[in-house]
């Protein structure tokens, strides 16, 4: 072995290595499962109770109340019109191993008012609501990736025929008619995949700013490009650092930037459907969640806030609200004001962690749907 | 476990979390599959975490991370994904992209490789372990290691030709 090729080696792992921080909650689910293990070895009826539960759908009455240790509960008003339309990317914490069904979500079922459980290791309402992206597969030989948009009314899926198996999770265009998808393309640059709702077809957007890492994209407000946070890492143990939010277009051309009120905001942007923008960080649990309300042009900072604990930004909630996600031993939900106030907090369903919470409104609900309504 | 041990474990994984990480990562060389493997392994750390916390907890979990990885239905699992795919093309001798195409190459063909193989070069290369902790980590003799270090860097030969251009040495397993 000669030192090109050691030296090519160590470089290659070292690479593969930083792909971005681990997921947030690992702690948790890891604490949920092996507590879950002893039950099971106790007697099993609860586990079978909850599986049975899930199996048929079920109304979720862990959301809506508070937090158990008496800081939950409304603060500061009535529901402001806020419900969790999906838990996305579940661990199935039945399954200890990687099998396909390791992973599952939970889609709320607006004329129930009840999750039902479905198959798919992801699922991402569109901004109407009408259709869902989903996604099965590991991205092993054996079990590989696919992507497709599932319609609500009838269950059908039509699959992407193209979208690489690596690919990321799957973003909407804010109009609701392309889904792109963060893509580690052939020549080792990082590129984005767009593809049309409406013919399945897709193309690769070029992203020549971006060679490797956990890129942190969303689509513009127009629906016109991507809005990325440019992070450096000098590798473990430093932390990463973000330099500006570039827009970027569908040729990869950085058409403006904002920047940062200081490195630690290393989250992907989030839009409000009005343009609103919320920079956030840091990412990985590294510090407590701060947050910041920019002008999407000039990136003046027009309020900021930071919560106790590390944690994330869900969504927006209409456009005076965001609903953050901290992790404290245990997950929490809460809705905060633009100012950081807290108006409600609460916890998702027992045993249920996902990679991914959706929000969408709770306009046309049933009354017996009114403890998800936040 | 009571909440204080519970909040132990909490604060191990906050803080180690990262490093377990990249070892998934480069064992596996996706991320979906690295976050489905150091889950695994943490339910199995939270579960024991009364008995190992006094020990060297992140040694038990980097060992718990290999042989999961390495274990016979991953095995299994791995191989149907190894089988596949095309031998990346040879590089072009004084490319200025060749190292580049070099670790691109390299990247697929450690996706080809059986996972045992795969763990050996994570450790030497990428944890820069000797042979008797490899041997430790895996659960297997020190001539094992050797054995399946040959195995596997002769195996990358064949799937990156571009390996083999300008290498010289004939002792395949000295570092």
């Amino acid at each position: 072995m000669n030192d090109r090729v050691t030296g090519a080696l160590r470089e290659t792992f070292e690479e593969i290595a930083d792909d971005g921080p681990p997921p947030e909650g690992l702690a948790r689910t890891a604490l949920s499962c092996a507590r879950r293990s002893r039950r099971h070895r106790a007697g099993g009826a609860v586990t079978l109770a909850l599986c049975a539960a899930l199996a048929g759908g079920f109304a979720v009455s862990g959301v809506g109340e508070g937090d158990g240790d008496g800081q939950g509960s409304p603060a500061l008003g009535g529901p402001v019109g806020g419900v969790v339309m999906a838990y996305s990317g579940v661990r199935d914490l039945a399954i200890e191993d990687g099998s396909p069904a390791f992973n599952y979500s939970l889609l709320l079922d607006r004329e129930t008012g009840t999750y039902k459980r479905l198959a798919y290791r992801s699922v991402t309402p569109s901004p109407d609501g009408e259709q869902v992206l989903v996604a099965v597969g590991d991205n092993s030989g054996a079990h590989p990736n696919r992507y497709g948009v599932m319609t609500r009314a009838t269950g059908e899926v039509r699959w992407f025929p193209d979208i690489p198996g690596n690919a990321g999770e799957g973003v909407w265009s804010p109009d609701g008619r392309r889904v792109a998808f963060r893509n580690p393309s052939k020549d080792g640059m990082i590129t984005a995949v767009v593809a049309d709702v409406e013919t399945l077809r897709s193309e690769e957007v070029p992203l020549p700013d971006f060679r490797s890492g956990d890129v942190r994209m969303r689509w513009t407000p127009d629906s016109n490009g991507f809005a990325i946070t440019l992070v450096t890492s000098q590798g473990e143990g430093s932390l990463e650092q973000a330099s500006k939010v570039g827009y970027y277009d569908f040729a990869g051309r950085q058409r403006h930037s904002v920047p940062v009120p200081d490195a630690s905001f290393t989250a992907a942007p989030n839009f409000s459907a009005a343009g609103q923008l919320a920079l956030s960080g840091p990412v990985g649990g590294v510090g407590p969640l701060t947050v910041a309300v920019v002008d999407p042009q000039s990136g003046a900072v027009r309020s900021r806030f930071a919560m106790a604990d590390t944690g994330q930004i869900v969504d927006w909630v209409g456009e005076d609200h965001l609903l953050v996600r901290t992790f404290a031993g245990h997950e929490q939900l809460q809705l905060v004001t633009l100012d950081g106030a807290v108006l409600k907090r609460f916890t998702p369903p027992d045993d249920v962690f996902a990679q991914e919470i959706r929000v969408g409104p709770a306009e046309g609900l049933p009354a017996s749907a009114a403890d998800l309504i936040f | 476990m009571d909440a204080d041990l519970e909040a132990e474990f909490s604060e191990f994984v906050g803080a180690r979390s990262h490093a377990l990480f990249r070892t998934a990562l480069a064992l596996t060389g996706h991320r979906q599959q690295a976050e489905d493997l150091l889950q695994t392994v943490l339910i199995k750390g939270a579960r024991h975490w009364p008995r190992i916390r006094s020990g060297a907890p992140e040694a038990y979990l980097r060992t718990a991370l290999y042989r999961q990885q390495t274990s016979w239905w991953r095995s299994l699992r791995r191989r149907a994904e190894v089988a596949t795919g095309a031998v990346p093309e040879r590089a072009v001798v004084g490319d200025p992209t060749e190292t580049v195409d070099l670790h691109l190459a390299l990247r697929q063909a450690l996706d080809r490789l059986a996972p045992k193989h795969r763990a050996v070069l994570v450790l030497r290369y990428f944890e820069d372990r000797p042979d008797s902790e490899i041997a430790e980590i895996l659960g297997c003799a020190e001539s094992t290691v050797r054995s399946q270090a040959a195995r596997a860097l002769a195996r990358l030969r064949e799937l990156a030709p571009e390996l083999t251009i300008g290498d010289t040495t004939t002792q395949e397993v000295a570092r």
